[in-house]
């Protein structure tokens, strides 16, 4: 069926809507793409299933219940939300939380970092119908959520922090349990990053796929492991150091190829200076109060700060207008901003097949964005496709172009549907 | 597997059909149980429970050796798992996913906010829990749930397609409208509704969904 | 600090035939606030672009009153610099929420403006796409939930969407 839609209509424009009912990223999501053959020459996003007005909802409601709500904004970063906004209210308040919290703040975002990208790995992998990667990728996972499990107590939107501190001690005995199973993670992750590297059928997939410049990546303002895998020094950890990276830095990892592969490589090379980062600070981390005073209402104020999220800045902008209440908090998350570089510079020009692949590249979070897509398709050619079904095109097309046909392979039951 | 076929009650609509149909009725019972599909829907969630339930389909919890698949599309499902409360721009969407399964069909929600909109249960776009648009058959309590808990939550499903309290071929047209659903406390509602529910924990959802009514009526 | 200062001092220099009011924050020493007119909006936003200072972060409103009383959107477009926030804010009264699209300038801003058009009915002069972005297809007109005045949406806004 696939193959007679791209065929039968090599000659004219249509748009090919998708989503937002699609097993493959778990999230609703629809994008509609303008094909000429099998180019695609146009894109767009309709967001919006996911909005919930959070930012409104966070007007009427305490600082600390504010908290709460931001951590489930996404369940992924939920500890890079919650960071961000509690150091604004820390900054408005004038209140400077002890070294040692802001170590184990540090110190959980980097566990969150390695949870999130070793699940992008895996999802990401899956729509190159990689699906031993991202069987084996979510399988360690399991390791990074038992760490979170032994040392938040949930193994998403685990809480961490509280207004002016944290919740949680990191005991001698966690420090020990966290380095073994960091040491059996980097063994993996090395695996990982040979498969990444050398694997010719995962190197024809992702190499020279949705390459972007450095120039144009920054003019669009690409953030996070996006812009670093083009070569941008952009990193709100060494720029804008926050809780904890002020006292103990950390390096940056850049690559500057800025194509799918890059954005593979930067990733899990991120992971590897999140485990050296880890360990090192549980050597040296200070001794002291895990949490200061926080006090009920806020003075008035304006802050912003930023965060570096798994997926790039996530910039929180908070006012204050001296009640319980915050007066207005603004979200402006990673995926928001790189939507707009992928899907208006990216996408153009690269083949349907590889859309897949190029929209997993960027580590989409739609509840990050509060967003979503949908249905148009009033179009005269608008056919409606699945996700599964564009990934399936885009794994049997590129099959095809190696000799290979997946469906007897039986890997894919390319078949299926319909 | 052969005394799982006895003991699966007969509706008693079928009672008057032919042996023929009542045995296609029972293989056909017996083998949702044993293999029930599963389509996910986020109709508003945080990824927190999406995130959980995709860990189901991988190596450590792998339920697809018990037989439970998850699959992309709504004509081939049996079960409609809902993450999330409702937000308006996917509740349309929400139905039409219901709408095209084909009978019987069952819903799980999850989550906390999958029950009565969780913490966003009084924001401007959000309709409340799952169960103010759409039957639910089991809620899985838990902010995420734990991969076990929604494991747990499938078995509740099917202990109950197997005891034949949860049919609902005999309930009529499936389109579901907002307006018609009382806006209750979900014990009264689930009375008054043609399907039942039930949950793991009734106390705290009915607790739960009363907070849900309060935000609505303001 | 004084590499701070600098990229401070240099923002300000930038913008400085534009600016009506400069602010160092002082719960933040990374930040300059530049108070511009709102049709200065876009000479200010092309000023730090052609200087290649920084990327935009976001646009962000807010609803706020003003010294005397009057009710007003704020609105601030914020720049990153390395460890700076440079922000370039306005105040647009609620009976003329009109500003100038930076779209030809920064192409990816369109998100934010259609995020602001959206939530707080700023028109947004020449922006490229104003298809809806977040809010349901049935929402209805005129109605922006970010607004303080909104309070949720009352039985005549939800019989609205319902009946449509």
């Amino acid at each position: 069926m696939t193959d007679n839609l791209i065929d039968s209509n090599k000659s004219q424009k249509y748009i090919v809507p998708i989503g937002p009912q699609h097993p493959a990223l778990k999230e609703p999501g629809h994008f509609e793409f303008t094909v000429e053959g099998e180019i695609v020459v146009d894109a767009s996003i309709r967001l919006g299933y996911v909005h919930r007005g959070v930012e409104k909802a966070a007007e009427s409601r305490t600082w600390t219940q504010v908290l709460y709500l931001v951590e489930r904004v996404c369940g992924i970063c939920s500890h890079a939300h919650g960071t961000a906004f509690i150091q604004n209210a820390e900054a408005l308040a004038g209140i400077e939380i002890p070294p040692r919290a802001k170590v184990i703040r540090a110190i959980a975002g980097e566990i969150e970092r390695l949870h999130s990208h070793l699940l992008w790995l895996g999802v990401a992998a899956h729509e190159g119908g990689f699906d031993a990667m991202f069987m084996y990728s979510w399988r360690d996972r399991e390791i990074v959520m038992d760490i979170l499990e032994n040392f938040f107590g949930n193994r998403v939107n685990y809480s961490v922090n509280i207004p002016g501190g944290v919740k949680e001690d990191i005991t001698p005995e966690f420090a020990e349990q966290l380095r073994i199973k960091l040491d059996f993670l980097e063994k993996r992750l090395k695996h990982y990053l040979d498969v990444v590297n050398d694997d010719v059928t995962f190197r024809a997939r992702t190499v020279n796929i949705g390459t972007l410049g450095k120039e144009e990546m920054t003019r669009l303002g690409a953030t996070g492991p996006t812009a670093r895998s083009a070569g941008i020094t952009r990193d709100i950890r060494v720029d804008r150091p926050y809780s904890g990276f002020d006292i103990y830095p950390i390096n940056m990892i850049l690559d500057d190829h800025g194509d799918l592969n890059a954005r593979f490589v930067v990733r899990l090379k991120e992971c590897f200076e999140s485990i050296r980062y880890i360990r090192d600070v549980l050597e040296k981390i200070p001794e002291g109060e895990l949490s200061v005073k926080f006090p009920r209402k806020i003075p008035a104020g304006e802050s912003m700060s930023s965060v570096e999220a798994p997926r790039g800045e996530l910039f929180y902008f908070v006012r204050s207008n001296g009640t319980e209440n915050p007066d207005r908090v603004k979200v402006r998350t990673a995926s928001l901003c790189n939507w707009g570089t992928i899907v208006s510079a990216v996408a153009k020009g690269h083949k349907l097949a590889d859309m897949p692949m190029i929209l997993a590249g960027i580590d989409p979070c739609f509840s990050c964005n509060d967003r979503m897509v949908n249905i148009v398709g009033k179009e005269k050619n608008a056919q409606l496709w699945t996700w599964e079904q564009l990934r399936k095109y885009g794994i049997n097309y590129h099959a095809m172009q190696e000799g290979f046909n997946v469906s007897d392979c039986g890997i894919e039951q390319l078949r299926e549907e319909k | 597997m052969e005394e799982n076929i006895e003991e699966i009650t007969i509706n008693p609509e079928s009672s008057d059909k032919s042996i023929i149909d009542s045995v296609v009725d029972k293989i056909r019972s017996w083998s949702r149980i044993n293999s029930p599909w599963a389509i996910h829907y986020n109709s508003g969630s945080c990824n927190g429970c999406d995130i959980e339930l995709l860990t189901l389909v991988t190596p450590r919890y792998d339920v697809e050796r018990l037989g439970i698949k998850l699959q992309g599309s709504p004509r081939h499902a049996d079960v409609l798992i809902v993450t999330g409360a409702v937000t308006f721009q996917s509740k349309d969407r929400l139905i039409r996913i219901y709408n095209q399964m084909p009978e019987p069909k069952f819903v799980i929600a999850l989550g906390s906010c999958g029950i009565s909109g969780g913490v966003f249960h009084d924001c401007y776009c959000v309709e409340g829990g799952v169960a103010d648009v759409i039957p639910v058959d089991v809620f899985v309590p838990g902010c995420p749930p734990r991969p076990e808990a929604m494991i747990n939550g499938v078995a509740t499903l099917l202990a109950k397609i197997k005891a034949g309290n949860s049919k609902k071929e005999s309930s009529g047209p499936t389109i579901f409208a907002m307006p018609e659903i009382p806006v209750e406390p979900a014990e009264t509602t689930s009375a008054n509704e043609p399907s039942q529910k039930t949950s793991l924990e009734p106390s705290s959802v009915s607790e739960e969904n009363q907070n849900t009514s309060k935000g609505e009526n303001q | 600090m004084t590499d701070i200062m600098n990229y401070l001092k240099e923002a300000e220099s930038y913008l400085s035939d534009i600016s009506e009011k400069v602010v160092y924050p002082e719960n933040q020493t990374n930040r300059i606030d530049v108070y511009v007119a709102p049709q200065d909006i876009k000479r200010a936003v092309k000023a730090l672009y052609d200087h290649h200072f920084g990327y935009l972060i976001t646009i962000s409103a807010y609803d706020t009153t003003s010294d005397d009383g009057k009710p007003q959107i704020g609105l601030v477009y914020h720049f990153g610099e390395g460890p700076t926030i440079c922000s370039i804010r306005t105040f647009l009264p609620h009976d003329h929420r009109i500003v100038d699209t930076i779209c030809d300038i920064i192409g990816s801003a369109t998100v934010y403006e259609r995020e602001c058009r959206e939530l707080f009915g700023i028109e947004i002069v020449g922006t490229p796409d104003k298809s809806k972005l977040l809010l349901p297809e049935d929402w209805p007109d005129g109605v922006y939930p970010m607004l303080k005045s909104f309070t949720g949406l009352t039985d005549a806004g939800k019989w609205q969407k319902e009946s449509k």
